[in-house]
């Protein structure tokens, strides 16, 4: 068997557990939800760690593959709106519970664009569960087309990307992981969005922190 | 609108198929917490199979992985092949993966839709609105498909492009298709042309050197089908066209790698697999053909795939195999897993006369003396047993038993048994030439190939007037495959001709006639039974 057989079956059967673990967990919650709507609301932290763990999976399959060369994109059109509200419908709920804000905003509610839906759902989810952690109390998507890109945009109002991320991005392939977040979650990212390309052009993330709010900003660039 | 708001949808019929209980419960929870009504759960295969008869599902949530027996892509794969399942219905893949699998994906029959899981309410609330008002666009496309009327899929698709841009992909697509099959290519290519100014489409690009594949312009179709796979080589439908190309330019080893990156890519396509191993057969690449048929066996097993034919395919690719490699562990090998394959579809098709002849065939092959009197008993009682059951057997078991019969020298038996054949299949353009090649040429690949390599030389030399040094290249093609019609009316006209320079020799002429009287058997419609016809007029005339 070679390692991506064995990769790919090991992170299988995690993500079959984790999805058992999830249904359960989904059981119990409606179950306490009524009685004691506290430890309902700790059922919800502990989904979303199973949503890092599922994501930490994703992660270093879709990461080796790159690496092998053999993970590779299906681009085709499809409606933007259908993707966004896919990866935020899966959050909607602890968000709600949470007491975070979470917007959307169109420029074109038809929009239509080219990408792989199902990776760039998995990109906005990987980047949601983030700011959850960070954010205060909301979370907005600006979504529109500019200069023949289109261009998804993250805004929290949290305290901002610290120093040492706004720069990862600057050096290529520079995981560091002596610098505490290994910005793997970033690095994947990145890879996903430059595997979007229009002729000459390459998809690509930027972050920037909002010189008002000094919230964080996400912005993800298709071409 | 409120994506939780689900009230038009509340009769809908929606089925769930997961082996495991728990999640099968936690997602009709769901569904019942949202307002739907009619939830139906099944564990596996047989049980969702049932319910699909009884009731007019709407909407099908199907786990990939169902344990044992069929996974979720082969249940599409069977009901839509067997017309279980009505276009209205919707069939969505519930997978543990992110990112949708290609090895799962790229299957002749596409779900409506992937879900990964675990998925919340609200997923599942946008996802229903999704499908149910992507499903009432489609429909009349989807019918129209279904009839193969092309025009009318034409117009639906036309309708949803101008109407609904946000299913205008699919659409496009099938416009495309729709008019390939009306062959208004010039449509088409205009239609495409449009599109692929915008940017490239890898589809779209396909589609353009589609027409060039239609209208026989291998090279460029080749170039263009190999640009596209640089762009995306996950496109796994354009590796079946270049395929296509490769095998009309007579590069089948090319051809052979190509398929084999597109059968790795999606290795659960049982069509492209067995034609890559048909291809690595005639590269003379056995032990890859042995590969792809253990894994085809295997894969089929518990599927609508699982068949008789695969077995005995199987075990004929062993053989050739076995007496092609020099490798004594492999050919060990090779001998028990034959007798254990054999013993595997004796006991699964015990009732069968297709595993019975073919077995009984088998050890006619496997007898040391062919021309033997024991031999020759079993030879006529295999023959005979055929001509009872000809109706039940199989192409593979029919072309099995003829080939043992050329080999054990009963060349008119074989040819009556072929013909029996040829007949029973004859709407079936493509089993017919495999007999018609078995009667030309009831010899091994190898011998086939080599017999070709040499009628080739002999060709050109024809071609440049050198008679006298084009026959002993003819004759020794003879002498590898001694029925195939084109080396020995080459071989004959070469002698005419060389008669006509040099004068008649009686000798040479009755020589000439007596390998012409090997062709016998050829069919009025054979390509070359005209050629034929003239020459032996010729011959008799200056006999």
């Amino acid at each position: 068997m070679d390692m991506q057989t064995i990769m790919a079956s090991t992170v299988h059967d995690v993500k079959n557990s984790l999805g058992l673990i999830n249904s359960q967990l989904n059981d119990v919650f409606r179950q306490l939800q009524k009685t004691d709507p506290e430890s309902a609301q700790e059922i919800r932290r502990i989904q979303l760690e199973c949503g890092r763990i599922n994501n930490g999976m994703v992660h270093m399959l879709g990461l080796y593959k790159l690496h092998k060369g053999t993970f590779l994109p299906a681009i085709e059109e499809v409606y933007v709106p259908d993707v966004i509200n896919d990866a935020v419908s899966r959050y909607s709920e602890l968000f709600d519970s949470l007491g975070i804000a979470l917007t959307v905003h169109f420029d074109d509610e038809e929009c239509m664009w080219y990408m792989d839906a199902n990776l760039i759902e998995g990109l906005l989810g990987n980047v949601l569960t983030n700011a959850i952690r960070y954010t205060k109390t909301m979370l907005r998507f600006d979504i529109c087309e500019r200069d023949g890109w289109l261009n998804i945009r993250m805004t929290d109002d949290g305290d901002g990307y610290p120093e040492k991320m706004l720069n990862l991005l600057d050096q290529p392939d520079s995981v560091c992981f002596q610098s505490g977040a290994t910005g793997l979650g970033l690095f994947f990212c990145q890879k996903i969005a430059e595997m979007h390309s229009n002729g000459e052009k390459k998809g690509y993330i930027q972050l920037t922190n909002d010189p008002r709010s000094k919230g964080a900003i996400f912005d993800l660039f298709l071409p | 609108m409120n994506a939780m708001d689900l009230t038009n949808f509340k009769n809908k019929k929606v089925m769930v198929v997961d082996d495991f209980a728990n999640v099968r419960r936690s997602i009709k929870a769901q569904l019942i917490d949202l307002g739907l009504v009619n939830v139906f759960e099944a564990y596996d295969g047989e049980s969702a199979t049932k319910i699909l008869k009884e009731a007019k599902v709407d909407l099908i949530l199907c786990d990939y992985n169902l344990g044992k027996g069929r996974d979720g892509a082969r249940l599409l794969e069977e009901w839509r092949v067997r017309k279980m399942m009505q276009q209205s219905t919707i069939f969505v893949l519930i997978t543990a993966e992110t990112a949708r699998d290609v090895v799962v994906s790229a299957m002749e029959f596409e779900p409506d839709d992937y879900l990964a899981k675990p998925f919340t309410m609200e997923v599942l609330a946008n996802r229903l609105h999704r499908w149910f008002e992507r499903r009432q666009v489609l429909l009349p496309l989807l019918v129209s498909l279904e009839k193969h009327d092309w025009a009318a899929v034409a117009d639906a698709s036309r309708q949803i492009i101008e109407e609904h841009p946000r299913y205008r992909s699919i659409a496009q697509k099938n416009y495309v298709e729709a008019l390939f099959q009306l062959k208004q290519f010039t449509q088409a290519e205009h239609f495409l042309h449009g599109l692929l100014d915008k940017r490239f489409v890898s589809w779209a690009q396909t589609a353009l050197h589609r027409i060039d594949l239609i209208q026989n312009k291998y090279e460029s179709a080749e170039t263009g089908f190999k640009e596209v796979l640089r762009k995306d080589p996950n496109l796994v439908e354009a590796y079946d066209y270049l395929a296509h190309s490769l095998q009309a330019l007579d590069k089948e080893e090319e051809m052979q790698e190509w398929l084999e990156q597109a059968v790795q890519r999606a290795p659960k396509n049982i069509d492209r697999q067995r034609k890559l191993i048909r291809i690595a057969q005639r590269n003379l690449d056995y032990r890859r053909a042995s590969q792809g048929l253990r894994d085809v066996l295997n894969m089929s097993t518990g599927t609508m795939h699982e068949h008789v034919g695969i077995f005995q395919e199987y075990i004929k690719n062993l053989q050739v195999e076995e007496q092609n490699t020099d490798n004594d562990q492999r050919k060990r090998e090779i001998t028990k897993e034959i007798a254990s394959v054999n013993r595997r579809m004796n006991e699964r098709y015990s009732a069968d006369p297709n595993s019975r002849l073919f077995s009984k065939a088998l050890t006619i092959r496997n007898s040391k003396d062919k021309l033997a009197a024991k031999t020759h008993e079993a030879v006529n009682e295999l023959l005979a047993q055929t001509f009872e059951h000809v109706d039940e057997v199989i192409e593979d078991t029919a072309y099995f038993i003829c080939e043992t019969l050329y080999e054990a020298e009963r060349e008119s038996d074989a040819d009556e048994l072929v013909n029996k054949f040829k007949k029973k299949y004859q709407d079936y353009p493509d089993i017919v030439r495999r007999f018609d090649e078995l009667q030309a040429e009831p010899v091994s690949m190898e011998s086939r190939k080599q017999a070709k390599a040499l009628n080739l030389k002999g060709i050109e030399l024809y071609k440049n007037k050198n008679y006298e040094q084009a026959i002993p290249y003819f004759r020794s093609a003879m002498e590898l495959s001694p029925r195939h019609p084109g080396i020995i009316l080459n071989f004959v006209q070469s002698h005419m001709l060389r008669m006509k320079t040099d004068g008649i020799d009686e000798d040479e002429v009755n020589l000439c006639l007596e390998y012409m009287s090997r062709l016998k058997y050829l069919p009025e419609d054979h390509s070359q039974y005209e050629r034929f016809v003239k020459l032996n007029a010729n011959l008799k005339k200056i006999q």
